[in-house]
């Protein structure tokens, strides 16, 4: 099959208009975010730590609640514990984050216990048990974060 | 001329905005029944249109939310004049449970009995069911014969769960960060998730899952759910109705002695009252004694004793009068005495 000229450079433009587009998200300047982040609007005060930042750019963190509703209908979906296990390996960065920057052992702890329940939710299913821990968890990160990142609510 | 324009818009428009916010007017509604008062009429700030007759308590919803209507003491079943027969409104009466659903523009009718009796009207009880039914109602595929069918039951179950999550979760987001308000999005999304699992079936979980599981929705459903209350808040939501007045207790006859009195004469019944033209004749008043006819028949009680009594004392004197008699004859002895002392005097 022999491809014209014309239709390459078409297939060419249809390939690279798309990376451009992302390249140019990636390439906005700070305080620009992508909607799809937990806090779009979120911009740190100059003191606050680096994990208020990652945080607040969670891709996946904002999708436990529809994945935790899905698991509790019906365990083992496929979907629901793939956007599970992607908050989980956000949680564990921005964990070794707040280690690495001086963060309280105790925000430490509720963000590894937070791994743990999600861990729990996607492995074992989400009971009534599971989901008040997931939701104890999330409560206890938000609570002992707030004072430094000052989240708008 | 244009200024003139002007302002009349803006008078238009300000009356507009008025009559936008304010409730609508409702309570005592006589073209619902020939109304009677007697036993305590419809208050004027009532929440419903209502009227009260001899025989029944007549309510139409004329707010813009549904609403539920409780009744106690002496009402029977309910009786549907007008309803909306939408697949929506018959989730929306499963949900209610117990109580009567009013949707916008129903009208429903309590025969009314001889006791006391009254109505509560109340917004539904999670607030939300409302606006959850009206997202997903559509959505819901239909029964053979056109009806929602055993789906609407199993349905009416999950807006029974998840009407009151909602408000919950208005209350546990509000002023948080987004951890904390996704903290509280778990339990609702878990909720939802168990309640469309246990109650629907397999093949409708996702779709109504994905219809009810959107945070932005909660938000407008707890809106929802303030409209509904905020068009019952501040009116008066009980309509009561005292029983019927019962006459006095005949006075007791006087105490004499057994005789075959004639019965009390009943009191004669009084005639219903005249009722409106309606779909179901209210039952007539159970018979009552009218006080004045009671009087009479005291008074014919009262001569029939003193007849007695005075037959008795004449019959007693009779008596009595034979008793000496024969006592004074035998004092007159004729000396045939039996001789049978025994002799043991003193």
């Amino acid at each position: 099959m022999i491809i014209s000229g014309p239709r390459i450079v078409g297939m060419l433009i249809c390939l690279i208009l798309p990376l451009a587009g992302c390249a140019g998200v990636a390439d906005a300047g700070p305080g620009t975010r992508s909607a799809d982040v937990a806090v779009p609007s979120y911009r740190p005060t100059p003191d606050a730590p680096d994990y208020c930042d990652a945080l607040a750019g969670s891709t996946h963190l904002a999708g436990v609640p529809a994945a935790v509703g899905v698991l509790a209908a019906e365990r083992g979906d496929v979907e629901a514990e793939l956007e599970l296990t992607a908050a989980i390996d956000e949680l564990r960065l921005i964990g070794d984050g707040v280690s690495d920057q001086g963060g309280s052992p105790r925000l430490r702890a509720a963000v590894d216990d937070l791994v743990d329940a999600l861990n729990s939710a996607r492995d074992d299913g989400v009971t009534t048990s599971v989901r008040e821990v997931v939701s104890a968890a999330l409560d206890d990160v938000g609570r002992l974060v707030q004072p430094a990142c000052r989240f708008p609510s | 001329m244009r200024r003139l324009s002007a302002l009349l818009s803006l008078i238009v428009a300000v009356g507009a905005v008025q009559l936008a916010a304010s409730p609508a007017l409702a309570g005592p509604a006589v073209e619902l029944c020939t109304a009677d008062d007697a036993r305590g009429g419809v208050p004027a700030d009532f929440v419903l249109d209502a009227c009260a007759d001899a025989g029944a308590l007549t309510l139409r919803n004329d707010l813009g939310v549904p609403v539920v209507v409780r009744s106690a003491g002496d009402l029977a079943a309910p009786l549907t004049v007008h309803a909306d027969d939408s697949a929506a409104a018959a989730v929306l009466r499963l949900a209610a449970g117990a109580a009567t659903l009013l949707m916008p523009g129903d009208i429903v009718r309590w025969p009314l009995g001889a006791g006391a009796a009254e109505l509560v009207v109340a917004s539904l009880p999670g607030g939300a069911e409302d606006a959850i039914v009206r997202e997903v109602g559509p959505a819901l595929p239909k029964a053979a014969d056109g009806s929602a069918g055993d789906l609407a039951v199993a349905f009416a179950r999950v807006v029974d769960v998840v009407a009151p999550a909602v408000v919950e979760r208005a209350d546990c987001a509000d002023g948080k960060n987004f951890l904390r308000v996704a903290a509280c999005d778990v339990v609702i999304s878990a909720t939802i998730g168990r309640a469309v699992s246990m109650h629907l079936p397999r093949g409708a979980v996702r779709d109504v899952q994905a219809l009810l599981d959107d945070p932005a929705d909660w938000a407008d459903w707890q809106r929802g759910v303030r409209t509904a209350s905020d068009a019952v808040a501040g009116r008066t939501v009980r309509l009561a109705q005292a029983p019927v007045p019962s006459a006095p207790p005949p006075p007791q006859p006087a105490q004499e002695p057994p005789r075959s009195a004639p019965a009390p004469v009943p009191a004669p019944v009084p005639a219903p009252p005249a009722s409106p033209p309606a779909p179901v004749a209210p039952p007539a008043p159970p018979p009552a004694p009218v006080a004045p006819a009671v009087p009479p028949v005291v008074d014919d009680v009262r001569s029939d004793a003193e007849e007695a009594r005075a037959r008795l004392e004449q019959w007693l004197r009779e008596a009595f009068e034979r008793a000496r008699q024969e006592l004074a004859e035998r004092g007159n002895g004729n000396g045939n005495g039996n001789g049978r002392g025994n002799g043991r005097g003193g």
